[in-house]
């Protein structure tokens, strides 16, 4: 990855280089070359004496891939809850207020919601418990100052435990809302 | 071969299909009720008759199809047909009166080609009166379907019951590596996949008439992810959308004439309990509750709804009328009381409640308010469904590690295990051909 990055950066100095030694009367719009391997491409001034340094006024721009998702998603914290229950908890407040930092941080990424049990219920009212916790960790995001559009919440119950065991360890890691960073 | 006919009643050519058309007779039905202290019929079904000398595998499979079919019932008590003569093609009752067998099934076979040629019939010993005789002309692969049928024909012309040999389960397995919609027949046979998408598919319902089923599966999206009700129509393999807005669409259950779905949704909000028509029209919220409502069954006599709530701070059983009016607290005892279901004939009603960590099933006389705990220090007891007859309660149960389905009779006796691949969950039963 690092070399395709340094490779793309070097594609693009070459080719400003040949830009501007072909033409000298005004500075063109350079649009950055997109790389294999990367939707990370940053513009870095060049410093040329002759010709002159051109006149780039672009926004950061940075492409949404799986890979910044995934950077942002490993930033969010589960907001864990209490047996049979969809109450915040106060210990959980931190969670939530980092993730709705993140969320600010990243403005132009949206968020997944899961409501997930523990084992002890029966798949169908643990669908809706598990429902019910996304919403509450929802609506207190909302609170936070978040968009409502920007969250979207489900609910898979007790069918994707994050810990396989069964015994309370397991079960309280299992009675969690998962937070998924995602495109809007 | 000819001359056979004449003593038929009945006769019935089977078409080789799985939607086949059929003409049969059905015979006014004196329809007794078979009540709790019902006490099995002692029947024998004598070694048959084999025409052709490669029809013997056939005719041991529908001998012991037929004979396992009547023991499953609890109906019958099957005696050892070991120490009776066989069935020889002249039907002699006499040769079966010194037994204690009311009843004596006889059966001639004879193999032409791939097809397998039946003659059944059930007599009646002391009187010699025929209940039923027909001929099945059909596939040698359909020999078990072949038992099926002849012993729903019994119980058909014995006490009108109707749909338990040839009745079907739909349930959901995680056997493929994935969670699936699956069907297989009463006894546990034909297992078969119906569902082959990548995303989780969970609580299959069989409608009425055991030709479709409504279950719910996630949309694929992750943008926009949520629940989606499918309808899959188990003779055609056609599925619609039959709901997708909102995220939750779970606990789908199909109305006792077929003709609509209750479940849960979050469309509005909060979880609630919606009916809608099977074309996905005229959708109507019957439950208005800030707490949890769930799991809707049906009442197939009175058109109630029974639901789950949480509105006492703990999930308890609730019943409404259809439109929603009418709620009344049913459980009151345990602290998590979930799974509502109703047998057929409306007279009980069978739930989960939880006793430590697992699940045990319960029926209560809706009558009497008389409450039966059925499993006890089994592991976890969870889904009870009714037979189509009201005599059985398939349920799924981990007692020997993974959840798998199993069957026993109202009364929590009579154990059996229908799965054993996997993870096996939510089992429907309805009616089948």
């Amino acid at each position: 990855m690092k070399h395709a990055r340094y490779f793309g950066l070097i594609v693009l100095m070459l080719s400003l280089a040949f830009t501007f030694a072909g033409c000298k009367k005004k500075a063109p719009e350079i649009e950055p070359t997109p790389t294999a391997g990367t939707g990370n491409v940053t513009e870095t001034p060049v410093d040329t004496s002759t010709p002159p340094p051109p006149v780039v006024n672009q926004p950061e721009e940075t492409e949404i891939t799986d890979n910044v998702l995934a950077d942002i998603t490993r930033q969010l914290q589960p907001v864990f809850y209490d047996y049979n229950k969809a109450d915040i908890r106060e210990d959980q407040i931190g969670a939530l207020q980092n993730n709705a930092r993140i969320l600010k941080q990243n403005a132009r990424v949206n968020v997944l919601i899961e409501g997930h049990c523990d084992e002890r219920g029966t798949e169908e009212y643990n669908l809706a418990l598990g429902e019910r916790r996304a919403r509450a960790s929802k609506d207190y995001m909302v609170g936070l100052g978040i968009a409502d559009n920007r969250i979207n919440t489900i609910s898979y119950g007790e069918s994707k435990p994050f810990a396989e065991g069964h015994n309370e360890d397991a079960w309280q890691q299992n009675r969690r809302a998962h937070f998924v960073a995602i495109k809007q | 071969m000819k001359s056979f006919l004449g003593f038929l009643v009945l006769i019935a050519v089977l078409i080789p299909s799985f939607g086949q058309t059929q003409t049969e007779e059905k015979p006014a039905v004196g329809g007794t009720v078979i009540g709790s202290g019902f006490q099995p019929i002692p029947a024998l079904i004598p070694k048959p008759f084999v025409a052709t000398p490669d029809a013997g595998p056939a005719a041991e499979e529908l001998a012991t199809v037929l004979g396992s079919d009547l023991y499953n019932s609890d109906y019958f008590e099957m005696l050892d047909a070991s120490s009776y003569p066989a069935y020889n093609g002249q039907i002699k009752l006499s040769d079966y009166k010194t037994s204690r067998a009311k009843y004596v099934a006889l059966l001639k076979l004879e193999l032409e080609g791939t097809q397998v040629n039946v003659e059944a019939r059930f007599y009646d010993v002391q009187s010699e009166q025929l209940v039923v005789g027909k001929v099945y002309k059909w596939d040698r692969k359909f020999v078990r379907h072949i038992a099926h049928r002849f012993g729903d024909e019994i119980l058909y012309r014995l006490w009108g019951v109707k749909g338990i040999f040839t009745s079907k389960l739909a349930f959901s397995s995680d056997r493929s590596g994935n969670r699936d919609v699956w069907l297989m027949d009463y006894d546990g046979f034909n297992q078969t996949q119906v569902t082959k998408s990548k995303n989780i598919n969970l609580s299959p319902d069989l409608s009425p008439d055991g030709k479709q089923v409504v279950y719910t599966t996630y949309s694929a999206e992750q943008a926009a992810t949520g629940q989606l009700l499918i309808v899959y129509n188990i003779y055609d393999g056609k599925k619609s959308t039959l709901y997708s807005q909102g995220t939750l669409n779970s606990a789908p259950a199909w109305s006792p004439d077929g003709n609509r779905v209750a479940f849960t949704s979050n469309v509005k909000g909060n979880a609630e309990i919606y009916l809608i028509n099977k074309d996905g029209s005229n959708l109507q919220q019957v439950t208005f509750n800030r707490a949890i409502d769930t799991s809707p069954a049906w009442n197939p006599k009175t058109g109630q709804i029974a639901f789950t709530s949480d509105r006492s701070g703990n999930p308890m059983i609730y019943i409404m009328n259809e439109d929603g009016t009418n709620e009344q607290r049913l459980t009151y005892v345990g602290e998590y009381n979930e799974s509502a279901s109703w047998s057929p004939d409306g007279r009980m009603l069978a739930y989960v409640s939880r006793s430590g960590i697992n699940f045990d099933i319960y029926v209560v006389d809706m009558a009497s308010n008389v409450v039966t705990r059925l499993t006890q220090n089994e592991g976890s007891n969870e889904n009870p469904c009714w037979s189509p007859d009201s005599r059985h309660i398939a349920f799924a149960s981990n007692r020997t590690g993974k959840y798998q389905i199993w069957t026993m009779l109202f009364d929590g006796t009579k154990l059996r295990q229908l799965t054993r691949d996997g993870n096996n969950t939510s089992a429907s039963w309805a009616p089948g051909e």
